[in-house]
C-alpha cells in the first residue's frame, strides 16, 4: 500500500508540473535583442502626440463647455485614490533596466535599447514632476513590498529633473541616427527634441519658480535645440502658400517624409486609426476671447498698435488683415467644413455658435480635415507630430533669451523662419515694441513676443496650460477674457435664428458668457501642483507634507 | 427480568456506550464515574429509586444510565440489605417498577421496560406464541431486526441466527413491523401463522431514502453530514429554462443568482454564503458540480434528465472531493433504465410565452430636454458639471410640437452647427421599442427506458428553443441533448456501464456593438428625443454620439455561436468478493465551441440622405471566429467494502483514487477587408494581415480518498473521511494538501428509551460533523478563469498586446512587465463545524431538519491591498485574510391527506448566514477602501442624510467641500454631521476615523426563504412556489436610480419626483449632472431590497386510468405555468429585486402549457 502510494504520488507530481503553452513568463525572456524591441514597443504609445481636441481645454487658450476635473474652476477634491498617482510605466521601464543586460547582444545594441527605456523614463518623471512637484525617485522595480524603498520619502523636485536630465543625456548618446534606426523607432533627435522640450520647461520653472540653477537647463535646451538645427535633417515645411500652409500642415495622411516632423505618429488605415476630425466637429470646445486677442496684425503690430486691426464686432472683422494663422486655426468665413461625398461642401459662413461644434465662436480647425472619410468616427489616418521641428526653433528662441544671448541671427534662425511660412514680417529685435495689451507687462518685450509667438504656433497643441506653469504664470486664469467667446452684437445676433442663439449669455460688453456663474476665474498658488490622493499619504507618511494648499 | 441485551456485549460495545455517554450528557442525562467495591449495604424506606443509584455507585463504582423522563414514574424503593451482590440489590430495587435493567461491564443501563411477554388483561384469549426467521433476499439470516406489534409498545428482535419469537393477542388480527437498518421494513399479518419466514428487501430500491454522496451512497438515515437532495419529483413539474432555475428556493442555503433573463444565460452556484473575499462581493465561491460523477456545467445539462441532486454542505461531507469541494458540493445524478422493467416511452413537452418581470419607464422627450436643461442651469449657477451638448430653446420649442401633434411636426431639424446632422426632437420609449411584447420558448423531451434480468437501458432526447425578449434581435437559444445509459451484468461479479451525451448549444443574437452593452439594449443613454427614423424617411436615426439600439440590431451582423459539449463515460464493477465492490470509470469529454461574430459597417444618414459616416462601432465589415477545443479526462477508482458484524456492527470503508486533466484550447482569429460581407465566412478575406489570438492551457490535479463508516446498533453513526490531493495550480513542493473530517451522528429514536415518544417522533437524530478542507481558488469551468493568471497563478507572465504605434507600416506586438507574483503562496484553509438535528413527527408527515454551522476561511490569498502606488503594480498575492461564516438552516416537510382524495404537502426552507472579516494584515489603519478587521461583509457606509438645504445661504454656510467643489444650493442634500466638527468630512476614511460615515446598511440577503406547496385532488395537481429574501439593504448607485450621472445619462420617469422650488418636498434632489455631493451612499435612498416572488405556480390535470385504458396510454397529464407571476417587494421600480440592475438583460414572467405523456 505504502508503494503504491508512493508511486501514486511521485508520478502525480510529475503530471501536476505543468506550465503555460502560450504566453511569455520571466525565465524564458530577455534572450535577444528583439525581446528587448518587444519589451519597449510597450512605451511608444505614451509618446506625447499633438491632440487639438483636448490638450489645450483647461488653459487661458480655450475654454470647454465641461469643466474638466475641476481645478481650474477651484472645484478639485483631493482624490482618495487615482489622481495621477500611477507609477505602472515607471515600473515598467525600471524592471527593463534591471534585466535587460542578461540578453546576449553586443553592447551598442543594449544601450540602444537602454536609450529607449531611460528617454521613456526621463519623460514619465517629468510628467510627475510637473503634476506633483517633489516624487519618489525609484530606479528600480520593487519585489520585495516592504522595501524602505517604497515607503520612502519624496525626493525634491530638481534632484528628480537632474536625474530625468541624466536619463535625457543618455538616450541622446546611445540612440542611433534617424538614418539608421529602424522605422518608427526612436532615434538621437528625438531625444534631443524631448530634452529641449524638458529643459526649457525646467530652465524656466526654476527661474520663475526663484529655485536657482536654472542656467545648467536653459543651455541643455539650446544645446539640444542646435544639435537637431545644425543636423540638417529638419526644415519647417512650406509650399508657397502662406494663407493654407499652415493649415494644410496638419491634415497630412504622412508626415514621415515631412521635414518639419523629427518624429511623427503614423496612422494608417486599418493598422492604425485616429478619431481627430471627428472629434474636433463636436468638440464643444472653442478657443477664448483671451487667445483671439494675441493674435498680431499681418503688419506684425499687436491689435493694440496697428492701423490695420478692424476691432471685433463681427469674426469676420476680427479675422480681417491679421496673423494668417488666424483663420488656419480658427474656422472663419469660407472655411471647408466638409467636403460631402455628393460632391456638395458644408461651407462656413457665420460661427456656429448656440451649438457644440463652436460654443465661442472661435472653432478649432487645426487637425480638422474636410475629407468625409476623415470624419469617419476613430478612422482618420491623418498622421500627428509628436515632436516638431517648429517647437526646437521656438525653444532654442526662447531659451537663448531667458539666457540673455538672443540675437537677430537666432531669430532669423528661428522665429522668422516660421513667419516666412506665413509671409508674417519678421520679428526684428530692433524694432520691437511693447504691446500696451500684453499679458506680461513686466516682461522684456523681446521674451514677451517669443511667447507670444509659441503661444500662436503651439495652440491647441498641449503647451500652454504647462507654459504657464514654467512661468510661474497661472494667475493669467484669472483674466476674464480667458472665459469669454467672441463679441456677439445684437445686430450679429440678428442673423441667427431666434432659438438658436436665445440661450447664449453675454456680458455687458457683448462677449459670450462660457461660465455663467462666475465675470471670472480665481487662480489659487496650489493649483501649481496636484496633491497627492489622500490614501497614499495614509499608506506612506513620508510623502507627507501634501502640496501646498491641498 | 432481562439482564442481558440478547447478542450484546463485548468490548466495542463498551466503547461505544462509552462514547454514547458522552452524547448523552448532552442530552440531560447524568454520569458520574469512580471505581469501588461490589458489596452494598443499604437500608432505607421509601426513597427515591434515583437515591438509590447513587447509594450503590458509591458504594460499588458503577455507573447508571437513565433518562429523568422515565425515572418519573418509578415508585419509591423500600429496602434492607448487608453486603448483598449489586444484581440482587437491583433486583430488589426493579421488582414492580415499569423499568428493567442491563449490565454492561461496569455501567448500568436503566431502560423502560418492553412489555414483552406481558398479557394485555382485556384480552380474554389466550395469546399465540408467533417465532420466525428473518432473512435478506440472498436468505442470508439477519440478526438485530426489530419487530414491534403495530399498535403496541411490544417488540422483539432477532438473535445472532435470525431468529425471534414474540407473542401476540390472538384477536384483532395484529400486525408486525420488522424494521432493519438497510432494507426496507415490512409489515405482515401472522393471522393463524406460528411460524413466518421473513425476507427483507434490500432497501436500495427505496429512491427516496437512498442518497447519492461522493463515491458512492449512503441511507438517509445514516448520514451524519450536512446534505440535503431533491428529486426529480420536484422538478418535474413544470418546464425549467435549465436546472439552477429548478433548485431555486428548494435547497436552504444553496444560493443560486440568476444573473440576467438573456436566452441561455447561466446561473450562479453558492452554498452557505460568502465563501472568501476572493470571490468578491458577489458571495459566489462557487461549490463543486459534478454530475454523474464528473465535473460538468450544470448549465449546459437537461433538466428532464436530473433523477436527483444532492447537496453537501458541510466540510465533513464534501471533504472527500478535497480542495474543489471547500464550497461544497452538488451532485447531480441522471436517470437509469431499470431491470427487469417494460421498455416505456415518455414524451413531455411545453410551450411557455415570457415577457420581462420589471421594466423601467422611461421620460417622454419634453421632460427629459426639461430635465437635462434644468441640470446644465443648475451646473453653471453652482459651478458645477454642465453639458457639453446642451439642449437649446430651439430643441424645447420643436421637441414640445412635436409631442403635442407627432403627425404635422418633425422629430429633427438640421443642426445650425452642422447642418447635415439633425438635432433630434421626436418621442421615442426605447424600452416599450425595444422590449414590446411576450416572447416564446418551447421544449421537448422524449426517453425510452426498459430492462431484462441483466441489462438496462435509457436513453432520451431533450430539445429546448427560447426567444429572447429583445425582440429586434432575434435573439435564439437552442439546446439539443441526448443521451445513453446502458447498464449490463456480464458476469456474476461484474458488471459494465456506459454513458454517452451530447449538450449541444446554439446560440445566436446580434452582434453586441460594445462590450458594455453586451447583456442589454436599455442604454444608459437612450435618448427620448431621438427618432427611431430620421424625420420623413426611412434611414435610421443615429449620428454621432446618438447611438440607435434598433438601427444597431437590424444593421449589425450576427453573432452565433455553437457548441458541442460530449461526453462518454465507461466504467465497471466488480464484485469479486463478498462484501467488496470496486468501481472504476473513466471520462473522456471533448468540448468543442465555435463562435463567429460578424460586424458589418453601416451608415449613418443625416439631413436630406446625405452620408454622415459609418457608425464606428461596427466599423469596418469584420468576421471574428474562435473556435474553442477542450479535452478533459478523468479516471475514477475505487472500492467500498461493506459489511454488518453481529447485526451491531456496520462498517463500510471506501478508498480510491481521482485523476482529473483539462487542456484548454482557443484559437481567435479576425479578418477585416472581406471579399463579400454577405457571404461572411472567414477565410474570404483579402486582410493582408488577420489578427489571430489564442489559448493554450493545461491543469491537473490527483487525488486520494477514503471514507470509512462505522453504525453500531444502527444508533451511533460515525463517518471519518478525508482526501489527500495535489494541483498544478501550485508550485512544487507546495501543491499537496490534506482535508481531513469527521462527523457523528446519533440516532436517538432508535434508542429502547425512546419507544413511547416513537409513536409522535418517529425519527429523531443529532449529528455533528467538523472539516477542514483546502481551496485552491479557481473554479476550472468558469469561462472567465481559463486563463493563464488562474490556472498558473504562481507563474510570472509578460502579457503581450499590441503596440498603438506604427513602426513602419504596422503596428508591432509590445511585451509587458509581469505583475508581482508570490512565490510563497499556497491553498486556503476552509474550516467547517456542522451541528444538525433531522427529524419527523407525527407517523412521519412532518419532517425536517436543522443545520447551524460555522466557516472559517483562513489563508486567503489576498490580491490588491494597498501598497504605496509608487510600486507601479498590484501587490502580489499573499496568504493573509480570514473570514467567518455562521448561518443555520431549517427546512420543514409536511405531507398528508385530506379523505381519500386530496393529499398536499407542505414545503419550507429557511436560511441565513452572516460573514465577517476575522483577519485581515494588509490593512492595519482600517481603511474603508479595503476589507478590514471586524468588518461584516457587505456592510454598506454612508452619510446620515438630513434633509435638503432649504435656501442657497443654508447650503452656503454648510461646509460639505470635501464631497464636492461645487457651491451647493437649495434642495441639494444636506448630511448630518455626526462627528460635530461642523463640517461633513470622509475624516481619514478609516473605521476609527470615518469622519460623518457610517454603517448603513448591508446587503448580505439575510432570511432566504422558500415555499412550497403541492396539492393532489383527484386527478388534479397544484404546485405553488413562493422564494424570497427577507432582509436586504441595496444603495442604488446607477444612473437609473440616480438619473443624470452625467449630460449623457437619462433618467427615468421616477426622477421627475425631484426638487424644485416649487417642489420641496420631492423624493430626488436637485438635478444635477454627476450629483455634486448628492450621490453619496446615504440612509434616505438606501433601498430595501427584501421581496417575495412566486415564482411558480401550476395547475394539472392527468387522465384517469379507465380513460387511458381506452386510449391506450399509460399516463397523460396536462399543465399549465406561470413562472414569476408576481412579486413584492418596495424595491425601487426601476429593479427588479433579484438582478438589481437596469443595464442588465431583465428576467422573465412567463406563462407555460404543457403536456407528459407516457406509453
Amino acid at each position: 500500500m505504502l508503494v503504491f502510494t508512493g508511486w501514486v504520488l511521485s508520478s502525480c507530481n510529475k503530471q501536476l508540473n505543468l506550465y503555460p503553452q502560450d504566453a511569455l513568463s520571466e525565465p524564458t525572456f530577455f534572450k535577444n535583442a528583439n525581446d528587448l524591441a518587444l519589451y519597449c514597443n510597450q512605451f511608444y504609445h505614451d509618446l506625447p502626440q499633438q491632440n487639438s481636441f483636448w490638450s489645450d481645454r483647461y488653459s487661458d487658450n480655450e475654454i470647454s463647455l465641461d469643466h474638466g476635473d475641476g481645478l481650474l474652476d477651484g472645484t478639485y477634491v483631493v482624490p482618495v485614490t487615482g489622481g495621477g498617482w500611477d507609477w505602472g510605466a515607471i515600473r515598467n521601464v525600471n524592471y527593463f533596466l534591471q534585466r535587460y543586460q542578461k540578453t546576449v547582444a553586443d553592447q551598442a545594441t543594449l544601450n540602444k535599447y537602454a536609450a529607449e527605456a531611460r528617454f521613456f523614463r526621463a519623460y514619465y518623471y517629468w510628467q510627475k514632476v510637473i503634476r506633483f512637484g517633489d516624487v519618489p525617485w525609484l530606479d528600480r522595480d520593487l519585489s520585495d513590498t516592504s522595501t524602505a524603498l517604497l515607503y520612502g520619502p519624496k525626493m525634491p523636485h530638481k534632484q528628480v529633473m537632474d536625474s530625468v536630465l541624466a536619463d535625457l543625456n543618455f538616450a541622446v548618446n546611445n540612440l542611433p541616427g534617424p538614418d539608421v534606426a529602424d522605422p518608427g523607432r526612436l532615434h538621437k533627435y528625438a531625444a534631443y527634441a524631448l530634452m529641449s522640450r524638458v529643459c526649457l520647461w525646467e530652465g524656466t520653472y526654476r527661474k520663475y519658480h526663484a529655485m536657482g540653477y536654472e542656467a545648467v537647463y536653459l543651455n541643455a535646451t539650446v544645446t539640444a535645440s542646435e544639435a537637431i538645427i545644425n543636423s540638417g535633417n529638419y526644415d519647417i515645411w512650406s509650399t508657397g502658400n502662406p494663407k493654407t500652409d499652415y493649415y494644410n500642415l496638419f491634415i497630412q495622411d504622412d508626415l514621415t517624409s515631412n521635414k518639419e516632423a523629427i518624429l511623427p505618429m503614423v496612422y494608417i488605415r486599418n493598422v492604425l486609426t485616429q478619431n481627430l476630425t471627428r472629434e474636433l466637429g463636436e468638440s464643444s470646445t472653442g478657443f477664448t476671447k483671451d487667445f483671439a486677442r494675441s493674435f498680431l496684425c499681418e503688419d506684425g503690430l499687436p491689435t493694440a498698435l496697428s492701423p490695420l486691426y478692424k476691432g471685433d464686432d463681427s469674426l469676420d472683422a476680427e479675422a480681417a488683415s491679421r496673423d494668417p494663422r488666424f483663420s488656419q486655426l480658427i474656422a472663419t468665413r469660407g472655411f471647408v467644413l466638409t467636403n460631402n461625398a455628393d460632391g456638395t461642401k458644408n461651407i462656413f459662413s457665420l460661427p456656429q455658435i448656440g451649438t457644440a461644434t463652436a460654443p465661442t465662436g472661435y472653432m478649432i480647425i487645426k487637425c480638422l480635415s474636410p475629407d468625409p472619410a476623415q470624419w469617419n468616427a476613430a478612422q482618420s489616418t491623418l498622421d500627428l507630430f509628436i515632436f516638431r521641428y517648429a517647437e526646437v526653433l521656438l525653444n532654442e528662441a526662447e531659451a537663448k533669451a531667458e539666457l540673455g544671448q538672443c540675437t537677430q541671427a537666432v531669430l532669423d534662425n528661428t522665429i522668422n523662419k516660421l513667419r516666412d511660412r506665413v509671409a508674417m514680417p519678421h520679428m526684428v529685435i530692433a524694432s520691437l515694441v511693447k504691446d500696451p495689451n500684453s499679458t506680461f507687462p513686466g516682461l522684456p518685450v523681446l521674451l514677451d513676443e517669443i511667447r507670444r509667438e509659441r503661444r500662436i504656433e503651439l495652440a491647441a497643441d498641449g503647451f500652454r496650460f504647462n507654459d504657464l506653469l514654467r512661468w510661474n504664470a497661472g494667475s493669467l486664469v484669472n483674466n476674464p477674457a480667458t472665459i469669454l467667446g467672441m463679441k456677439l452684437i445684437p445686430a450679429i445676433r440678428a442673423e441667427y435664428p431666434p432659438n438658436q442663439v436665445s440661450g447664449v449669455v453675454v456680458d455687458a460688453n457683448s462677449y459670450i458668457r462660457i461660465y455663467t456663474n462666475v465675470n471670472a476665474r480665481t487662480w489659487n498658488d496650489k493649483m501649481y501642483l496636484y496633491p497627492i490622493p489622500t490614501q497614499e499619504l495614509t499608506l506612506n507618511p513620508n510623502l507627507k507634507p501634501q502640496n501646498p494648499g491641498w | 427480568m432481562i439482564r442481558h441485551v440478547p447478542g450484546r456485549g463485548g468490548t466495542k460495545t463498551l466503547l461505544m456506550m462509552n462514547l454514547t455517554a458522552i452524547l448523552m450528557l448532552t442530552a440531560c442525562l447524568e454520569v458520574s464515574a469512580m471505581g469501588r467495591a461490589q458489596q452494598i449495604t443499604l437500608s432505607e424506606k421509601n426513597i427515591p429509586l434515583k437515591k438509590v443509584f447513587s447509594e450503590v455507585h458509591k458504594q460499588t463504582g458503577y455507573l447508571f444510565f437513565y433518562d429523568l423522563k422515565e425515572l418519573k414514574d418509578s415508585k419509591p424503593v423500600t429496602i434492607a440489605v448487608s453486603n448483598a451482590g449489586l444484581e440482587a440489590v437491583l433486583d430488589l430495587c426493579f421488582e414492580g417498577q415499569p423499568l428493567t435493567y442491563t449490565i454492561v461491564n461496569k455501567t448500568v443501563v436503566v431502560k423502560k421496560k418492553i412489555e414483552v411477554d406481558r398479557v394485555a388483561p382485556e384480552i380474554t384469549l389466550p395469546p399465540i406464541n408467533v417465532e420466525g426467521v428473518v432473512t435478506n433476499q440472498k436468505g442470508e439470516p439477519l440478526a438485530g431486526v426489530t419487530i414491534y406489534i403495530k399498535g403496541t409498545k411490544k417488540g422483539a428482535t432477532t438473535d445472532d441466527h435470525g431468529n425471534f419469537r414474540i407473542t401476540i393477542a390472538s384477536t384483532g388480527s395484529p400486525t408486525l413491523e420488522f424494521s432493519f437498518v438497510g432494507y426496507e421494513s415490512q409489515s405482515v399479518k401472522p393471522g393463524g401463522q406460528t411460524f413466518l419466514r421473513i425476507v427483507l428487501k434490500d432497501a436500495a430500491a427505496d429512491l427516496n431514502s437512498i442518497v447519492v454522496v461522493g463515491y458512492g451512497t449512503q441511507r438517509k438515515e445514516n448520514l451524519t453530514g450536512a446534505v440535503a437532495t431533491v428529486g426529480s419529483k420536484d422538478l418535474d413539474s413544470r418546464p425549467l429554462v435549465n436546472l439552477a432555475e429548478g433548485l431555486q428556493g428548494l435547497v436552504p442555503n444553496l444560493n443560486i443568482g440568476l444573473v440576467n433573463g438573456r436566452p441561455g444565460a447561466a446561473a450562479t452556484f453558492n452554498i452557505r454564503g460568502v465563501t472568501s473575499v476572493n470571490s468578491g462581493n458577489s458571495n459566489s465561491g462557487a461549490p463543486l458540480v459534478m454530475v454523474d460523477g464528473v465535473q460538468m456545467d450544470p448549465n449546459l445539462i437537461n433538466p428532464g434528465d436530473v433523477e436527483s441532486v444532492t447537496v453537501l454542505k458541510d466540510a465533513a461531507s464534501a471533504a472527500i472531493y478535497g480542495s474543489r469541494g471547500a464550497y461544497g458540493v452538488i451532485l447531480i445524478t441522471t436517470r437509469n433504465g431499470k431491470k427487469n422493467a417494460a421498455t416505456r416511452l415518455n414524451y413531455s413537452g411545453a410551450y411557455t410565452i415570457t415577457r420581462p418581470t420589471r421594466l423601467p419607464e422611461h421620460l417622454n422627450s419634453v421632460d427629459y430636454i426639461n430635465m437635462h436643461r434644468e441640470a446644465d442651469r443648475n451646473g453653471q449657477l453652482s459651478g458645477g458639471s454642465t453639458a457639453s451638448f446642451p439642449f437649446t430653446e430651439d430643441d424645447s420649442v420643436m421637441a414640445a410640437r412635436y409631442f403635442a401633434d407627432p403627425k404635422n411636426n418633425p422629430s429633427g431639424y438640421p443642426d445650425p452647427g452642422n447642418p447635415s446632422k439633425y438635432r433630434y426632437v421626436g418621442n421615442t420609449d426605447w424600452v416599450k421599442v425595444l422590449y414590446p411584447g411576450w416572447a416564446p420558448q418551447q421544449q421537448h423531451n422524449v426517453s425510452v427506458a426498459g430492462g431484462s434480468d441483466k441489462t438496462s437501458f435509457i436513453g432520451s432526447l431533450g430539445y429546448f428553443d427560447q426567444k429572447g425578449m429583445l425582440k429586434l434581435g432575434h435573439e435564439d437559444y437552442q439546446r439539443i441533448n441526448p443521451s445513453v445509459k446502458v447498464t449490463t451484468e456480464a458476469t456474476s461479479w461484474l458488471s459494465l456501464n456506459l454513458k454517452a451525451a451530447l449538450n449541444h448549444i446554439r446560440t445566436e443574437r446580434s452582434n453586441a456593438p460594445t462590450n458594455s452593452n453586451a447583456n442589454s439594449y436599455i442604454q444608459g443613454d437612450g435618448r427620448p428625443n431621438m427618432p427611431v427614423y430620421n424625420p420623413g424617411g426611412t434611414d435610421y436615426s443615429g449620428q454621432g454620439n446618438w447611438t440607435n439600439p434598433v438601427a444597431v440590431l437590424a444593421q449589425n451582423g450576427r453573432d452565433i455561436i455553437t457548441a458541442n459539449d460530449l461526453w462518454f463515460t465507461g466504467g465497471a464493477v466488480l464484485t469479486p468478493v463478498k462484501h467488496v465492490r470496486v468501481n472504476a470509470d473513466y471520462t473522456f469529454n471533448n468540448y468543442s465551441g465555435f463562435e463567429q461574430q460578424v460586424q458589418k459597417q453601416f451608415p449613418e444618414y443625416g439631413v436630406n440622405h446625405v452620408l454622415l459616416d459609418y457608425y464606428p462601432w461596427t466599423y469596418p465589415d469584420a468576421t471574428t471566429e474562435v473556435g474553442t477545443n477542450n479535452n478533459y479526462t478523468a479516471l475514477n477508482l475505487y472500492a467500498n467494502y461493506e459489511n454488518t458484524f453481529n447485526g451491531l456492527h456496520y462498517f463500510k470503508a471506501t478508498v480510491g483514487y481521482n485523476q482529473e486533466y483539462r487542456h484548454y484550447k482557443t484559437v481567435n482569429t479576425t479578418a477585416i477587408n472581406l471579399i463579400d460581407p454577405g457571404t461572411p465566412f472567414i477565410a474570404l478575406n483579402s486582410d493582408p494581415k488577420p489578427s489571430i489570438k489564442g489559448n493554450d492551457n493545461e491543469w491537473a490535479l490527483n487525488g486520494l480518498l477514503y471514507r470509512l463508516n462505522y453504525i453500531f446498533d444502527n444508533k451511533y453513526l460515525l463517518e471519518v473521511d478525508g482526501r489527500y490531493d495535489g494541483t498544478s495550480a501550485f508550485p512544487n513542493g507546495r501543491r499537496f494538501v490534506w482535508s481531513p473530517s469527521a462527523s457523528a451522528g446519533w440516532r436517538i429514536s432508535e434508542e429502547k428509551f425512546f419507544l413511547s415518544a416513537k409513536d409522535i417522533v418517529n425519527d429523531l437524530k443529532l449529528r455533528v460533523s467538523y472539516g477542514r478542507l483546502p481551496n485552491q481558488q479557481f473554479d476550472p469551468l468558469d469561462p472567465t478563469k481559463q486563463s493563464d493568471p488562474y490556472i498558473y497563478p504562481y507563474v510570472g507572465l509578460l502579457p503581450t498586446s499590441q503596440s498603438g504605434y506604427v513602426f513602419g507600416s504596422q503596428q508591432s506586438t509590445a511585451v509587458g512587465a509581469p505583475g508581482l507574483v508570490s512565490p510563497e503562496f499556497t491553498w486556503e484553509s476552509v474550516t467547517t463545524k456542522d451541528a444538525g438535528i433531522d427529524f419527523s413527527l407525527l407517523n412521519q408527515h412532518l419532517s425536517g431538519s436543522f443545520d447551524w454551522y460555522t466557516r472559517e476561511t483562513s489563508n486567503m490569498l489576498v490580491a490588491g491591498q494597498p501598497l504605496p502606488g509608487v510600486l507601479g503594480t498590484s501587490a502580489p498575492n499573499k496568504n493573509s485574510a480570514s473570514l467567518r461564516t455562521n448561518g443555520w438552516e431549517l427546512s420543514l416537510t409536511y405531507n398528508d391527506k385530506i379523505g381519500n382524495d386530496l393529499s398536499y404537502s407542505l414545503r419550507f426552507g429557511l436560511s441565513d448566514y452572516k460573514a465577517k472579516i476575522t483577519k485581515y494584515d494588509l490593512n492595519p489603519t482600517r481603511s474603508l477602501g479595503s476589507y478590514y478587521v471586524g468588518q461584516k461583509f457587505n456592510e454598506i457606509w454612508g452619510y446620515v442624510t438630513d434633509g435638503y438645504f432649504k435656501t442657497d445661504a443654508e447650503a452656503a454656510g454648510y461646509d460639505q467641500s470635501q464631497l464636492t467643489g461645487v457651491a451647493e444650493l437649495a434642495g441639494d442634500i444636506k448630511y448630518a454631521d455626526l462627528d460635530k466638527d461642523g463640517k461633513i468630512t470622509r475624516g481619514d476614511n478609516t473605521v476609527p476615523r470615518p469622519g460623518d460615515q457610517k454603517v448603513i446598511g448591508n446587503s448580505t440577503p439575510r432570511y432566504q426563504y422558500g415555499f412550497n406547496l403541492t396539492v393532489q385532488y383527484k386527478n388534479f395537481d397544484l404546485a405553488l412556489f413562493v422564494q424570497g429574501v427577507g432582509k436586504r439593504d441595496y444603495m442604488p448607485t446607477d444612473n437609473a436610480f440616480w438619473g443624470f450621472q452625467s449630460e449623457w445619462s437619462v433618467p427615468f420617469i421616477y426622477m421627475k419626483d425631484h426638487w424644485t422650488s416649487d417642489h420641496p418636498n420631492a423624493y430626488f434632489p436637485r438635478l444635477r449632472f454627476g450629483g455634486g455631493g448628492n450621490f453619496q451612499n446615504q440612509t434616505k435612498y438606501l433601498q430595501s431590497a427584501a421581496y417575495a416572488r412566486l415564482k411558480n405556480l401550476s395547475i394539472g390535470y392527468s387522465l384517469p386510468q379507465e380513460v387511458l385504458g381506452r386510449i391506450k396510454l399509460k399516463s397523460l397529464r396536462f399543465y399549465a405555468t406561470g413562472q414569476n407571476l408576481f412579486e413584492v417587494t418596495k424595491m425601487f421600480k426601476a429593479y427588479d429585486p433579484e438582478t438589481i440592475g437596469f443595464q442588465t438583460y431583465p428576467l422573465s414572467r412567463s406563462v407555460s402549457f404543457g403536456l407528459q405523456l407516457g406509453l
